[in-house]
This record gives structure tokens, C-alpha cells and sequence, in this order.
């Protein structure tokens, strides 16, 4: 069981659609794929086609006293995302978590059946700094998905990068100037933390939410779709070199 | 037995016995056998010391195969056949496999690392010698320290044997019934091993193929001239000089290719600041702005430090655009106030005002690879006494063969036996030349030998000539590096070759490589082929005409019975063939080296021949590139000599039935032979016509064939993937994941990577067609230009592909080729011929049967 945190630099980077697109690429490779989402405001289930009213989660069913994976949802045969969960328990639930025992998750994701599934992609919303911390501890692949912009570049300067940490660039433009400056200066500056593989700029992303699928599912044609099933090919052969 | 034995040791072998009676289902006596050795063995040899486990342990996986298999009577001899295979052969296999670049000019001994430590010490020195042995024998090292005559007197004495041998078998005179056994004999062994890989293989059949030439050439002296009629020996001694020529140049190419060294490009140290400063030199005349543009802004980009690249534009046209451009790219530009000695006085002028320690020449349509330096400049570093590093001259367009016979990419083009086989073999001997183009010169070495050399009008390969004559090396890299434009036109082809012809002619005569100091016989031998070649005009017409002299003149020019010519000529023939398809299968066709000597024989002819007699004469002509075939045409003035000669041959034919009809009976065979000769002549010659009918060439920029990966942005915000399929100066050719994504004139942005940086350029879709899309880039700002040169014609990998494609050689497919590129000729002569030419044979063909022709 591999598991992989997504967490975007700042907000607005775009890291719980690529989350969405990532576990669909994992699973057209023909793996087992749980997506969780870490998110209080409850997203990623939109890219999974999820009812709008259904506001079973992890968190509705922690409050509920259930086991906290019960509420996952099947997707097709091997893909199965636990959506975050909506209502006034959550919110109960989350002062519990900030307050709670370090290894939270830690427990959790070790109550998981490690045979079910091959990855666990876990999308840690960019300003929680509990989940953060814990995952980080956790999760041995760690990709900060960012942008090409200045904000981003003020960001990573200011702080070190771990081991298990890559940098994954999203929404990349040749045609900004600024943007290739950019990319070419952090090729230089963090070599080993770049994943080789950016994923560009591409209207099917954007469109691909607005019909409720991951960019995978709704243009396997598109310039993304191919990136992120690059990045899903560079994960597994990172995974097979061990 | 158990008296014998201790209880332990019968265990032993008795679990041994039916381990292999039961598991590996031996038979009984093999089984006994077996058990008997094996009692042997430990009773006399000491098995279980370390010395004999490690030895086990080492050849254990070599003998797996033979211990998978029921074990048999045989086996013992099959372990011995296995052992001795590994101790001559294994070793050095492996050790070729973990270092595969051939090193020549390491100061180390060669095979230090095939010394591994050996379980036992005599079997270890024993094979220390045989190694050392093969060392002295592998003609690749290159020991500085001079072989002893310890060392080299098996090989003399061995050699000298060989030799007289040799001499016997190509002396002796054979009956007719003995020859034929003999040619049989021979071409039998050919045969049954040309199949085999292997160099030995091809040294093998060099050795039957020079058997055989020696043996033709010698009975051909002594036994087949009529000294008593003037007219039969004045003919016999031309066929036979050109035949002495040619069996010359058969022998100087088996030398020269005889082990191309296929060498590897050497690393750069870690250290930039070790790396030398390159002065990158684009000599240019009178080339467009359009051809040259390309070229410089591939040099910009080639990955080098920047403050050690300087790139220099040679101007001897003194043209203010081109002034102009220099600065707004900020390159040097160099002129001059003469234009003495043309390219070779350019470059000169350009070192005195330059100083970098390493000279890279580009021609100005030699658009380089951003690798041209890393691949190059390590062999100059490694080798201090190295003068000049060679790269093939590479070309994406078609030349005029390619393109008249229809034949681009789909059989190896006329430079590639030169750049993929000739030079490589070069390389081994020290004596690749310089090509004038994409080479690296060392400036001290350039400076040792006064600059380059302007004796003759083929400054290149003189220069080399007197570089190696100073001491200094070479050194070839068959890697193309850079790519530029063929030659346009058939007539432009043949006034660069009538250049090069006049100044290797030139060198000849001035510098004779095979006198003079300074060059190994090795080095005089390939500089000798490499002007012998060019020589070869008047040995071809007389070649294309010596059948004439029977069938016109009835001069005996072979005297000899026509079964004997046959039972000589075809096993030479045969044998050579085989031997050149062998080595120079994968760069020329057979039969093919016939249609490019014709079409150039009538031409070099003459200037060799002035040359040889005035070397000072003659001027230094630029080769014309890049320009347009309007429409298709027949070069009636360059096929002149062609239609004499088709003419002469024709008319031999006419004379040929005649003396079918009349002649004596005994003359018969003779008669058959000249025809079939003269028919072959006519089909060489209908090849040689076929090309003077120029196919019409439409675009002014080549587009160059390649797979790549690329992308492309609508003006909605959709990106696809797509690879591109060609690419050119202004616009590419690409297929989208699916039909129905474009429309044309639609706006689009595409995105071209190179290495780790990726690119936008504007382009407009001028053509759909289904999934595939023809677009015309925009205008281009100078950044932006130099960015997309660097991502197309500059990259590292364009021209790998493209020898991938070209099919091997099939003597008898080439044959047929040849066949119906002859009846092409004769066909495209009618086709152009005046009409009131034309209307009496169209008339005449109006009978031919033809094949049903089906309906469509």
C-alpha cells in the first residue's frame, strides 16, 4: 500500500482535480486506488460524479460513532474515494482532530486491509497545518503541486524541502514567458525536487469538473490527461525502482 | 567395494548414482560410468580445496546447459569442448561486452583488464600469454612500444608461409577442367560462409576474393595477350590497364575497410574550465542570407560554455546584410580584402584574427547539432597529438540520384559508403581525412602546418594530407552532427565532383602521398584510394566501350577461348561481389557503384587527366545549393556523352547479330560474351540517363522526416498531444490523437520541448486531412527563431533515425533494381525526345503486346 499526499502550495493550484485525474490514470493501470479527502470543504467527491446532497463522509461517520472508512465509495471495480463529509457533527468533529492524539491518522490508516488497496491518495487542503504535519510524517511520496508564478516561488524560498517531498508543476504555459523563466530557474534550484513531468495548462482540465469527471475520464485525449498519466507512470516506476 | 572404500565415501557415491539414475533419468552405463570418474576425481584431485571450488564456482553457469540435460555417453567430450571454449574464447567476449569503445589512442596497455585473477595459476598464465598474444595480434592497439621481434616473428613467419602459398595458388596455370574445379571450389566456400557473422568471416572471404583478382589479373598478363596483331594488343593493354586499375583500388579498399573502427565519442572532464575555447568558423560566399540564417542560429545554440564559444561568420562577399545580421545576433564577422585561394584563403585569414585553441568549420548550409562540440572536442582533450576530429556530412534533402531515381531514404544515398564505411575504415589506419565541413582542427597543430593548404582546390583533404605528414592524428566520429542540403541539380552534382576529382588529381601530383615523409604505409595506401578513386573516369569508359572493340574493330582483346574468359572473369567477378556486398551491404547497393561511375566517368575524365598533366591549372568552383527545379526536364547537354556512348553500344548490338548471323561458327562463344557485356553496358548507361531527367523539386525548404513528441494549444484553452512528422524552416507537419480537431486558417500555438525547456510558436493551419495537419508558423522574432531552430534542425536526435530505414543489400534485388532503372532511362529518353524522334518508336511500340490492363 503506497500512499501519496497532494497538497497544493497555495491555494487555488488545482491539486484536488489532479488528485481525481491521478487516481483514475492509477486505476486505468490497473491498481487499486483510494482517494481521501482531508478537505473540510468536501470537493474531491465532485470529481467523482458524487450526489450533491449526500454528505456522508469520514468525518459523518466518525461523529456517528462508525468505523471511519464505512462511508467509502466505489467507483468501477477499483476505485474507492472517502469524501470528507458535510454537516454540523463535522465541524465537531474537526475541533476533536485538531485537539486529538498526534498519530491520528497514523492509527487509521493502519486499520485499513493493506491488500485492498495498491495506493492511497490523500488530498491535504493547503492551510491545515495538523493534517499536514501528520501526513507528511506518514505519507512516503509527498507532491506539492504549485504554479509557475511568483507567489509560489516566494513560498518555496522560504522554507526547505523535505526528503520524501517533490514539487509537481501545474498549469504550465510555454507561451509565458514568465513561466518558462520560472521553470527553468527551479530546474536549476531543485533539480532532485522537480518532478520531470509538468502538467500543462489545458481547458479539458477545467471542463472535465464542470461535468463532474476527472480530466482522465472526460478528455483522455488532452494534453493533460496524457501529463497526468505521465505522472502516474513516473509514480510506479519510482515505486518499482523501490 | 565396501573393502575399498570408507563407509562415508560409499554414501557418497551411492547417493550420487541415484541422483543420476533417478532425478536426471540417466542411463545405466552412462550412470556407471559417471560414477567411476567421479571416483577417480576425488580419489586423485583435491576437490574440496579452495582453489578448485572457486573454479567450480566460476564455470558453474557456463555448464548449466550441459547439467540440465540427461546425461549421455558424450558428455565428457562435451564438458572438454565447453572448457576449451571458455578458456580461448569466453574471455574475451566478456571483456569486449564490459568495455566496448575500442580506445586507440590509450597510453595504457589494452587488455589489462582481461587479466582477471584465474583459480589456477598456470592455466592463468597460460592464458595471460594467450592474451598478450592477441594482443600483438589485434590490429586495434596501438602500442606505442614497438613489438619486439620475440613478439612478431610467429606472425612474419607465418605471414611469409601464407604468402607463398598464395603466390603458388595464383601462379600456377590450371587446364581448363582444373579451373573450373578450382572457381567452384572457391565460390563454394564463399557462398556457404558469406551468411556467417563475424569478422573472420569477411577476412576470409577477402582472402578468397584476392586469391581469385590475383589469380584473373596474372593470367590475364601472361596468357592473354597477342603480342602479334598491333590493333588486338593496343586494345588488349587499355582493357587491361583498366583492369589493373581497378583490381588496385579492389585491393587498397579491402585495406582500407578491412576493420572500421566505429569509434566512440571520448568524455569531457567534470571541470568546465578544462574545456577549450572553440572558434566556430561559417565560411560563406555567396549563399542567400536564407541557407546561411539556419546554420548560425544552430551554432548559438550549441551546448558549450558561453564565454569559450565563439561563433564567426566568414564573409568573402563583403555584404552588408550580412554585416548586419552578424551584429544583431552578436556574432564575429570576418572579412577580407581579396578572395585569394576561396575557402581555404578565407579560413586562413580568419586565424590570424582569431585565437581560441579549438576550430570547428561549418559550411554555411551544415546546420549543426547542439552535441556537435561534447561529441567532438573529448577526442581533442584525450589526445594531445590529435589534429582534426571528422563528422559525417549529413544531408536532408535529397541529391539528385535520390530524387531523379525516386529513391529517397529507401537505399543507403551515394555519400553514405564514404562517410559510414570509407572513413571509419580511414580511422583504424590514422588517415581519415578532413571533409571541409563539421570537424573540430586543432589550432596549434593548424599552425604547425601553415594553415590550411591552398595548393588545390580540395583544400580539405591536402590539409589533413599535411597534418598527418607533421605527425599529427585523426580521428573520425560516424555520428552525424550536423545536417545540411545535397546538391540540387545533376549538373551541380557533377561540377562538385569534377572539383573534387581535379584536386585529389592536384594533390597527386604536387604532394604524392605515396612519397614524401612523414606517413605510415597504411596512411599512403588509403590517401592513394582516396585519389585512385577519383581516377577512375577513363578506366570506366573504356570499361563502358571495351566490348565495342570485338564486336566494331573484331580485335581480339582477351586472346583467349571464351569458355576460359568465363571460367576467369566470372569467378573474379563473383568473389568481389560478394566480398564489397559483405562489407559495404549497409552503405551501397551492388551494381549501384557501376550507375554512379557512369554518370561521372565522361566528366572527370578529362579534368583528372589535365590535372595529372598541369596540377597548377584550374580554379575552385563553390557548389550551387538551395535553389528550385521549376519543372520536370531532360538535361540534354549533361546527357550527351551518355547517348554516345548508348549509341556505340547500340550499334555493337546491331554488330553483335550480324556476326551472329555470319560469322564463323568457332567465333560464337565470343560473340555472346561481348553482347551479353555490351547489353550490361547498356543497361549501366540507361541508369546513368535515367538521372539526367531531372525531377521537379517544389520546395525551396526541406522538410526533414522525424517522429517527435509535441503539443498544440487552441485558441479555446484546449491543449492536445501529437507527434510531429516534419518538420521545416517555416512550417511542420503533425497528426492530432483524433480527426476533426482543426479547421483551417484556424490560429494555434505549438509546443515544441527541447531537452528540459519546452517552447510556444505561433502557426496557422494551412491543411487537414483527417488526423494529420500541415501548419505555417508566423513570423518569428530573432528569439523566438533561434528557439525553434534549436528545437527542430539543432536538436541531438534528429538524425539518428535515419539509417534505420534503409533496407540491406540483396545482390540479386539490386540487380533487378539496376535492371529496370536501366529500361526507366530508356524509357524517360523517349519520353523527352523530340517528337519527330519520338513519333516513329511510339509508332513501333504501337505493336509490343501488352499485359492485360485491368480496369480500375
Amino acid at each position: 500500500m503506497n500512499v501519496l499526499a497532494l497538497q497544493g502550495l497555495r491555494g487555488g493550484t488545482g491539486s484536488t482535480s489532479l488528485l481525481a485525474a491521478l487516481a483514475e490514470a492509477l486505476t486505468q493501470a490497473g491498481l487499486n486506488v483510494l482517494c481521501i479527502d482531508l478537505d473540510p470543504r468536501n470537493q474531491l467527491r465532485l470529481h467523482f460524479n458524487h450526489p450533491w446532497r449526500n454528505n456522508n463522509g469520514w468525518a459523518t461517520a466518525e461523529a456517528a460513532g462508525a468505523v471511519w472508512h464505512e462511508m467509502a465509495f466505489a467507483l468501477g471495480e477499483r476505485l474507492t474515494f472517502l469524501p470528507y463529509g458535510q454537516g454540523a457533527e463535522v465541524i465537531e468533529a474537526r475541533e476533536r482532530d485538531r485537539l486529538g492524539t498526534f498519530s491520528l491518522w497514523g492509527h487509521r490508516l493502519a486499520e485499513l486491509d493493506p491488500h485492498r488497496y495498491d495506493w492511497v491518495l490523500v488530498d491535504v487542503p493547503s492551510a491545515c497545518s495538523v493534517h499536514q504535519q501528520e501526513m507528511r510524517r506518514l505519507a512516503p511520496t509527498w507532491l506539492t503541486v504549485t504554479h509557475c508564478d511568483a507567489a509560489c516561488h516566494a513560498l518555496l524560498a522560504s522554507r526547505e524541502p523535505d526528503d520524501n517531498e517533490y514539487l509537481l508543476v501545474n498549469r504550465f504555459t510555454p507561451r509565458s514567458l514568465l513561466q518558462n523563466d520560472l521553470l527553468a530557474a527551479w530546474q536549476h534550484q531543485y533539480a532532485d525536487w522537480l518532478v520531470p513531468c509538468t502538467i500543462h495548462q489545458d481547458e479539458a482540465m477545467f471542463e472535465a469538473l464542470a461535468h463532474k469527471r476527472s480530466v482522465v475520464g472526460h478528455r483522455s485525449d488532452s494534453l493533460a490527461a496524457r501529463d497526468v498519466q505521465r505522472l502516474a507512470a513516473w509514480l510506479l516506476a519510482r515505486g518499482a525502482m523501490g | 567395494m565396501s573393502l575399498l572404500l570408507k563407509p562415508l565415501a560409499l554414501d557418497g557415491l551411492r547417493h550420487h548414482y541415484h541422483d543420476l539414475r533417478q532425478r536426471r533419468r540417466a542411463g545405466p552405463v552412462t550412470a556407471l560410468l559417471y560414477c567411476t570418474l567421479w571416483l577417480l576425481g576425488w580419489a586423485l584431485l583435491r576437490f574440496e580445496g579452495p582453489a578448485w571450488q572457486r573454479l567450480l564456482l566460476r564455470l558453474a553457469p557456463t555448464l548449466r546447459h550441459l547439467q540440465r540435460r540427461r546425461p549421455g555417453i558424450a558428455d565428457p567430450l562435451r564438458y572438454l569442448i565447453q572448457t576449451l571454449w571458455l578458456i580461448l574464447l569466453h574471455p574475451r567476449r566478456q571483456s569486449s561486452n564490459r568495455r566496448p569503445t575500442p580506445q586507440k589512442h590509450d597510453a595504457t596497455p589494452q587488455y589489462a583488464e582481461t587479466r582477471r585473477r584465474h583459480a589456477l595459476p598456470a592455466l592463468s598464465a597460460w592464458r595471460r600469454r594467450l592474451a598478450s598474444l592477441t594482443q600483438r595480434v589485434d590490429i586495434r592497439s596501438r602500442d606505442p612500444i614497438p613489438a619486439t621481434i620475440h613478439a612478431t616473428w610467429p606472425l612474419w613467419t607465418m605471414g611469409s608461409l601464407a604468402g607463398l602459398m598464395m603466390a603458388l595458388v595464383i601462379t600456377q596455370p590450371f587446364t581448363l577442367g582444373a579451373q573450373a574445379i578450382f572457381a567452384a571450389l572457391l565460390a563454394g566456400i564463399a557462398l556457404l560462409i558469406q551468411r556467417v557473422p563475424g569478422r573472420l568471416t569477411t577476412l576470409t572471404l577477402i582472402v578468397l576474393s584476392v586469391t581469385v583478382s590475383c589469380r584473373y589479373l596474372w593470367w590475364r598478363y601472361t596468357s592473354t595477350l597477342n603480342w602479334n596483331d598491333p590493333l588486338d594488343v593496343t586494345c588488349g593493354l587499355l582493357l587491361l590497364c583498366a583492369e589493373t586499375y581497378t583490381w588496385l583500388t579492389l585491393l587498397l579498399g579491402y585495406v582500407q575497410t578491412i576493420w572500421p573502427l566505429n569509434r566512440s565519442p571520448a568524455p569531457l572532464p567534470d571541470d568546465l574550465s578544462r574545456w577549450p575555447t572553440v572558434d566556430l568558423m561559417i565560411p560563406t560566399y555567396d549563399e542567400s542570407l536564407g541557407v546561411v540564417r539556419p546554420t548560425v542560429l544552430a551554432a548559438l545554440g550549441i551546448d558549450w560554455p558561453h564565454d569559450k564559444l565563439r561563433v564567426h561568420l566568414l564573409d568573402d562577399g563583403r555584404r552588408p546584410a550580412f554585416r548586419q545580421f552578424a551584429e544583431s545576433v552578436g556574432i564575429g564577422y570576418i572579412t577580407r580584402d581579396d578572395n585569394r585561394h576561396a575557402k581555404a584563403g578565407n579560413l586562413n585569414h580568419a586565424l590570424t584574427v582569431t585565437d581560441a585553441e579549438c576550430v570547428a568549420i561549418f559550411d554555411c548550409d551544415h546546420v549543426p547539432q547542439r552535441s556537435f562540440l561534447q561529441m567532438t572536442v573529448g577526442w581533442l582533450l584525450k589526445d594531445p597529438r590529435l589534429g582534426l576530429i571528422q563528422t559525417p556530412h549529413h544531408f536532408f534533402s535529397p541529391d539528385p540520384f535520390e530524387r531523379n531515381l525516386d529513391r529517397f531514404r529507401r537505399m543507403p544515398n551515394e555519400n553514405t559508403l564514404f562517410y559510414g564505411l570509407i572513413q571509419d575504415g580511414n580511422d583504424l589506419w590514422n588517415a581519415s581525412f578532413f571533409c571541409g565541413s563539421c570537424a573540430v582542427l586543432r589550432r596549434t597543430a593548424l599552425e604547425a602546418i601553415g594553415g590550411f593548404a591552398v595548393d588545390t582546390v580540395t583544400e580539405d583533404a591536402h590539409t589533413s594530407l599535411r597534418l598527418h605528414r607533421h605527425g599529427f592524428t585523426s580521428a573520425y566520429l560516424r555520428l552525424p552532427q550536423a545536417a545540411g542540403l545535397a546538391t540540387e541539380s545533376l549538373s551541380a552534382h557533377i561540377g562538385q565532383r569534377i572539383r573534387w576529382a581535379r584536386g585529389m588529381a592536384q594533390i597527386f601530383r604536387l604532394d604524392n602521398p605515396l612519397t614524401g615523409p612523414g606517413l605510415n604505409l597504411a596512411q599512403r595506401f588509403c590517401y592513394l584510394n582516396a585519389m585512385l578513386h577519383f581516377l577512375a573516369g577513363v578506366p570506366r569508359l573504356i570499361f563502358l566501350t571495351a566490348p565495342l572493340a570485338f564486336l566494331l574493330l573484331h580485335a581480339y582483346i582477351i586472346y583467349a577461348p571464351a569458355v576460359a574468359i568465363l571460367l576467369y572473369v566470372v569467378p573474379h567477378m563473383l568473389h568481389s561481389g560478394i566480398t564489397n556486398s559483405r562489407i559495404q551491404g549497409r552503405y551501397r547497393h551492388s551494381f549501384w557503384n557501376e550507375v554512379y561511375e557512369a554518370v561521372l566517368a565522361w566528366y572527370i575524365a578529362r579534368p583528372t587527366t589535365a590535372a595529372l598533366l598541369n596540377p597548377r591549372k584550374g580554379k575552385f568552383n563553390v557548389t550551387a545549393k538551395g535553389g528550385l527545379i521549376g519543372e520536370n526536364y531532360f538535361d540534354w547537354t549533361i546527357s550527351r556523352p551518355y547517348l554516345l556512348l548508348i549509341t556505340l553500344n547500340v550499334t555493337g548490338v546491331v554488330a553483335a547479330a550480324w556476326r551472329l548471323y555470319t560469322g564463323p561458327f568457332d567465333e560464337l562463344p565470343t560473340v555472346l560474351v561481348s553482347l551479353a557485356w555490351t547489353l550490361y553496358n547498356l543497361i549501366i548507361l540507361g541508369g546513368a540517363v535515367a538521372v539526367a531527367a531531372e525531377a521537379r523539386q517544389v520546395r525551396r525548404r526541406h522538410r526533414v522526416e522525424v517522429a517527435l513528441p509535441a503539443a498544440l494549444e487552441l485558441a479555446d484553452g484546449h491543449t492536445y498531444p501529437c507527434t510531429l512528422h516534419d518538420y521545416a524552416e517555416g512550417g511542420v507537419g503533425l497528426s492530432l490523437p483524433c480527426a476533426g480537431l482543426l479547421t483551417i486558417g484556424q490560429k494555434v500555438s505549438l509546443l515544441l520541448s527541447r531537452g528540459t525547456r519546452e517552447q510556444a510558436f505561433e502557426a496557422r493551419v494551412i491543411n487537414v486531412n483527417g488526423a494529420r495537419t500541415g501548419l505555417e508558423l508566423e513570423t518569428m522574432s530573432f528569439p523566438e527563431h533561434l528557439d525553434y531552430i534549436q528545437s527542430t534542425f539543432a536538436r541531438a536526435d534528429t538524425w539518428t533515425l535515419w539509417r534505420d530505414s534503409v533496407p540491406e543489400d540483396r545482390p540479386m534485388q539490386s540487380f533487378t533494381d539496376i535492371l529496370s532503372l536501366g529500361m526507366e532511362g530508356y524509357r524517360r529518353l523517349l519520353l523527352h525526345a523530340p517528337l519527330r524522334l519520338r513519333a516513329p518508336l511510339t509508332w513501333l511500340g504501337s505493336f509490343v503486346p501488352r499485359r492485360e490492363i485491368r480496369q480500375a
